[in-house]
């Protein structure tokens, strides 16, 4: 794409979306995997930004990966069909099959191209790749997962989003991380129920999309970014409340699903799978606390030139501060 | 044509460096005898060498291998032991402050002397220039020597006349490959004092894929004669993209992440001596700048590819 066109970009969206339904909705595994053929195909225009050497390299890292993946899912299928007679859940080509969906969504463990590549897109093509990308897969996985394999992949994905992101000093990476972990939730709630694995991704949508569309109004990359800039308390604010809905801290939005999966894992008696799924919490909350303490407390510089007017931009933020605090009381309404 | 006796390589490399179209001439015993690099030309798919061709392998037995290799393995295991406190600690260096000049070489003792590399041109037999990189009278790193034009008479280049030092690849414990991150600045301070030549700043960003492994950033620092130090602060902004020597027509910003080398070379066609001492090499944030790259580039037509 040699222009920023919007209507390139419109085009390429709606291809985007198109697949993803494509993939959902086909009823022949061959359907599924054309889904995800024209999924990569649509996104890597919309990725590829040839002013940018970074950003080349890293168009051309996800595609080698998702191609890859996508090779692997042809074949296991086509083993299946050939050598397979049964309709069997949890055998060795089922465990393939998920391999290589996981790859796609950039589970672990074959997670190490996922912080790679999101340090080389834009916030806006973060956000499609953190959430738009993952619907095809996890249905996908829904429809032939092999349970103790995915539990191992689970746990797998809750130490590595928790301990992967300590050392982080780029905000995307560090979404990234979050991002695998909260992988680990929702690959867990899928083997409970779509339903519930629905409404996890819808608010986990939410939340990322509050995180990324703050980082992307104010043009910030970096950690240092948080400390130099001089911004208002709401804005600060805002930061805090998203970073802890994100961690799932009550009483905010995102503990609401993390609720709902431990009742399901207590009442079915998983209770190492609750420990691991509590202490990775606490590991991704520590961190997000440290961001937010430092941002806080430290008062490097305050720059008379450098002024963060956010005065036309503030109701987005007071709206997403609303919905992330107030989302639990008010989601009682509903059931009323 | 006389033949000249360059350098004594061991393994001769037997090579057609001129057209594929060319007819056989009769001068081929006079390229079989010379020693020829390897594969310096211009490939079209791929380059098949990260160094471009020049042999620079020295050969050892295996049996010394292993020695070395166990001689190094205590100083290895004490960096990796290093390496897991820091990732025990997890205290990253989160901003840097301005007004502060992080220091990434100080050429105070002749032991940060080993991080750097001389070449010039004539290792390979392209020239006769020679250079040194040792420490000054004056304590500092003195880089320093005789830039030659003069090009060697056996028709396989054209031009000569370079010498240049580069920081050795960083490395992790284990020999690691490993590159420098300098997102946290956008400024790059050199304390030098030059003898009024112009010498090149090289930042090399060798990315993963081999398009972008010549990418150099290149940045020409005109310094005083004179007995007074000079401290230069470049923006990263200011740098210009080359590949191979070859100022690129679209040009971007430098990646600050993955920073693999850094050099100073000479090659500004003035036979003669040069002497340039350096005290620091250091970087630097400046919040005051806010350029995010000088070069500009216009919208051409649609015939001019690759813009």
């Amino acid at each position: 794409m040699l222009t920023n066109n919007n209507s390139n970009k419109m085009f390429f969206l709606f291809i985007l979306f198109f697949s993803t339904l494509i993939s959902i909705s086909s009823n022949s595994w061959f359907g599924c995997w054309i889904g995800l053929e024209i999924n990569l195909l649509s996104f890597i225009p919309l990725i590829s930004n040839s002013k940018n050497l970074l950003s080349v390299e890293t168009s051309l890292k996800y595609f080698l990966t998702q191609s890859l993946a996508s090779i692997n899912f042809l074949f296991m299928i086509l083993i299946k069909f050939s050598l397979l007679k049964n309709f069997n859940m949890n055998n060795i080509i089922s465990i393939m099959m998920n391999s290589s969906l996981l790859m796609k969504m950039g589970s672990a463990p074959f997670h190490f191209w996922f912080p790679n590549i999101v340090e080389g897109l834009s916030w806006m093509n973060n956000f499609m790749l953190m959430t738009w990308q993952k619907i095809s897969p996890m249905i996908l996985l829904s429809y032939y997962f092999n349970k103790n394999f995915l539990i191992f992949m689970i746990i797998m994905n809750l130490i590595i989003g928790s301990l992967g992101g300590l050392n982080q000093t780029s905000l995307r990476k560090l979404l990234a991380f979050s991002s695998i972990n909260n992988l680990g939730w929702m690959i867990f709630s899928i083997m409970i129920s779509e339903n519930l694995w629905l409404f996890y991704f819808l608010i986990y949508s939410m939340m990322i999309f509050m995180m990324i569309s703050l980082f992307f109004l104010m043009n910030m990359y970096f950690m240092n970014q948080l400390f130099i800039n001089n911004m208002n308390f709401f804005i600060k604010l805002n930061l805090l409340i998203n970073f802890l809905s994100l961690g799932g801290l009550p009483p905010f939005m995102g503990f609401m699903p993390k609720w709902i999966i431990i009742n399901f894992l207590l009442i079915n008696k998983f209770y190492f799978l609750t420990f691991i799924f509590m202490m990775t919490s606490l590991i991704i909350i520590y961190y997000y606390i440290r961001i937010i303490y430092s941002s806080f407390m430290f008062n490097y510089f305050k720059m008379k030139w450098v002024n963060l007017l956010m005065k036309n931009n503030m109701s987005l933020i007071n709206l997403s501060s609303f919905i992330s605090i107030s989302s639990m009381i008010l989601s009682t309404f509903i059931f009323m | 044509m006389s033949l000249l006796k360059t350098n004594v390589i061991t393994s001769v490399k037997y090579l057609r460096s001129f057209s594929v179209l060319c007819r056989k001439s009769n001068q081929d015993h006079h390229l079989k005898k010379c020693p020829i690099l390897f594969n310096t030309q211009r490939w079209l798919f791929w380059e098949r060498h990260r160094k471009g061709g020049y042999d620079t392998t020295i050969k050892t037995s295996n049996w010394e291998h292993l020695k070395n290799g166990l001689v190094e393995l205590k100083h290895e295991l004490k960096l990796f032991a290093k390496e897991l406190k820091e990732l025990y600690d997890m205290d990253p260096l989160l901003i840097a402050r301005p007004g502060e000049i992080d220091l990434l070489w100080c050429f105070n003792s002749p032991t940060v002397l080993e991080k750097f590399v001389t070449t010039c041109d004539s290792d390979h037999g392209e020239g006769y220039s020679s250079c040194n990189l040792e420490m000054s009278p004056a304590g500092r790193a003195l880089f320093h020597g005789y830039l030659d034009t003069r090009v060697p008479k056996d028709g396989r280049i054209k031009k000569a006349g370079y010498c240049a030092m580069r920081s050795k690849m960083q490395r992790k414990s284990f020999k690691r490959a490993s590159t420098f991150d300098w997102h946290l600045y956008n400024t790059l301070v050199l304390k030098v004092r030059g003898d009024g030549r112009a010498y090149l700043l090289n930042i090399s960003t060798e990315g993963y894929y081999d398009i972008t492994w010549n990418d150099i950033y290149h940045y020409i620092l005109y310094t005083r004669g004179g007995p007074y130090w000079q401290v230069a602060k470049i923006p990263f902004s200011k740098f210009v993209l080359g590949s191979k020597g070859r100022l690129q027509d679209k040009q971007t910003r430098m990646r600050f992440d993955k920073v693999t080398h850094f050099g100073i070379s000479c090659g500004d066609k003035i036979v003669g001596k040069f002497n340039l001492e350096i005290e620091y090499v250091g970087l630097e944030f400046d919040p005051t700048h806010d350029e995010e790259f000088a070069y500009e580039m216009y919208k051409t037509d649609k015939y001019i590819v690759a813009v």
